[in-house]
């Protein structure tokens, strides 16, 4: 008999609304404080043990950091994050392979992994305004003349 | 007394690959200490971009991102695009995108073996291989009409079908193929200098592999059995047999065998997906330009490794969010471990090793002189000469 993911993923996550979207595709809630206990869970207890990466995105009324760890099926792990105090604990200390999503999140979200070894700047210049994020939705992209405006105006 | 160490910057302008990327590593005489990267010379802002355009103008954005495995990064982002739609694609378009990702996957394990024969001065294994890939390079522009930016991939399927007589020359490419692979493996286990050169350098331990979340011929070399085409099948390999390639060695030498051996089970499916090529449609006819709103994420397996594409929809015919992990990104932090404790000269092929991405878009058709096809090289005063007549002949023009 198949493992059923979706069950187990609800009895461990009680309050997560574990679901599944597609084949091997599973989605659970958890909130910031839990972040830590849940990657563990999720390795220890399910031998999921990879994590592919972490997804960043601005939802406009919070930001959403999506871990999503894979191994036989793929689990997101979704963390909502105030606007207002864009902070969630660093997954750096549990997973290694943390540190370079984070990091980046960081530069273009300006979400804070606490706790993070090594919070440098990864994808944005260094002469690039600090409080500046260019990931977020409230960012807008400067527009330029495009090349034909610009021969015309020569 | 405390042992004094020197910091040397390496790059970002052409640190030993060419491609941005800058190094500083914590020497003590030859011995490399430490090592630390700073990326994102190349960032383009593509991710943010493609919120401004619709799904269609985002495929040929992503296309874009890299120049060896384009089809790559088009799948993983039309995957996520088909399963939020709920598409169900046509069998024979499933089994066309995966022969172009094998074929893919053959010119980039040829190129890397050629940079990896170059980084450590064996330049006629360099030209040798890069020769072969051409091989492939032209029949990945005879089916979908361009060598490096495949644009074969739409949303529901792909854009162009195959010909008996293309499908015949895929095999006899398949066939050379295999030869060839088989005379590098046995170089690249037997041949003693560069055997030295790879043997027991940029040794990464299975458990460190893990932890730092490698993927792809770098990780499997390091005897981490992951393979997204088994262990999440896409496309047609869930029809497909074959078999994932790990050594134990953790060094270079396995990185290389894996990748060699990993050539001859791309050419085993490429002959089982032409045996088994289905009739039928090619695409799905009519697809809907709103996507339902929703998140998916597609896996795929790039010929460098995992390649994760995150897409969310609002609703509209533009996404919320794209979101693309290119394989590299996850190895290099590990790459620059792997180099601590060798020396200095062993730097460019540690790095090369886990195959990092660079362009090679430029090509040039030259024909001189071809006789046979009526094509002669002319000078400049010919050329000129040349108009003038032509002018007068055809227009009445006199100069």
């Amino acid at each position: 008999m198949k493992f059923d993911y979706e069950k187990e993923l609800q009895t461990l996550f009680p309050a997560g609304e574990a679901r599944k979207t597609a084949e091997r595709r599973y989605w659970v809630n958890v909130p910031p404080g839990e972040l830590h206990d849940a990657v563990r869970t999720l390795r220890g207890k399910l031998g999921i043990v990879h994590l592919s990466t972490i997804v960043g995105e601005d939802l406009r009324d919070a930001f959403l950091n999506s871990y999503i760890f894979s191994g036989e099926v793929v689990v997101t792990i979704c963390v909502r994050i105030d606007r207002d105090k864009p902070e969630v604990p660093s997954l750096a200390p549990v997973v290694d392979g943390a540190m370079v999503y984070e990091r980046e999140i960081h530069d273009l979200l300006g979400i804070v992994p606490v706790g993070h070894p090594d919070l440098r700047r990864q994808i944005l210049p260094e002469d690039w305004p600090e409080g500046v994020y260019p990931l977020r939705k409230d960012y807008v992209v400067a527009q330029g003349p495009t090349e034909t405006e610009k021969k015309e105006e020569a | 007394m405390a042992e004094s160490t020197i910091k040397i910057p390496v790059g970002p302008q052409h640190p030993f690959l060419k491609e941005p990327c800058k190094f500083e590593f914590e020497i003590s005489g030859e011995e490399i200490r430490g090592a630390k990267i700073r990326m994102g010379y190349n960032h383009r802002g593509m991710e943010k971009a493609c919120e401004d355009r619709n799904y269609y103008q985002c495929l040929y954005l992503l296309e874009r991102i890299c120049g060896i495995c384009s089809h790559s990064h088009t799948t993983a982002y039309i995957q996520a695009v088909e399963s939020l739609l709920g598409l169900e694609l046509p069998k024979r378009g499933l089994y066309l995108r995966t022969l172009v990702c094998e074929l893919e996957r053959l010119h980039s394990h040829l190129l890397w073996l050629g940079v990896a024969a170059h980084e450590v001065g064996f330049d006629t294994l360099f030209m040798y291989t890069w020769r072969d890939r051409e091989l492939v390079m032209n029949i990945l522009e005879e089916i979908s009409g361009n060598r490096v930016n495949y644009a074969i991939n739409t949303v529901g399927g792909v854009r162009r079908d195959i010909t008996a007589e293309q499908r015949k020359k895929i095999l006899d490419l398949t066939k050379v193929v295999r030869e060839r692979v088989a005379y590098y493996a046995n170089i690249g286990t037997n041949e003693p200098s560069f055997m030295a050169r790879i043997q027991g350098v940029g040794k990464m331990s299975t458990e460190r592999a893990i932890e730092k979340c490698a993927v792809g011929p770098f990780a499997r070399a390091s005897n981490v059995d992951r393979d997204v085409r088994r262990d999440d099948p896409y496309a047609a390999y869930g029809d497909l047999e074959f078999k994932v390639i790990t050594s134990d060695s953790c060094d270079i030498l396995g990185r290389v065998v894996v990748r060699v051996l990993e050539m001859v089970e791309s050419c085993k499916m490429i002959d089982q997906l032409l045996d088994k090529l289905p009739e039928g449609e090619i695409a799905v006819q009519k697809v809907p330009r709103r996507v339902p709103a929703g998140a998916a994420v597609s896996r795929y397996e790039a010929p460098r490794g995992e390649d994760v594409h995150y897409v969310r929809s609002n609703g509209t015919d533009k996404p919320e969010r794209v979101k693309v992990r290119a394989p590299t990104l996850c190895n290099l932090e590990a790459a620059a471990e792997s180099v601590v404790g060798s020396y200095v000269a062993d730097i460019p092929i540690a790095i090369a090793s886990i195959d990092p991405c660079f362009s090679c878009t430029d090509r040039t058709t030259v024909l001189l002189n071809d006789r046979r096809r009526g094509v002669r090289m002319a000078t400049w005063e010919e050329l000129r000469r040349h108009g003038v007549d032509w002018y007068r002949q055809n227009k009445g023009i006199r100069f």
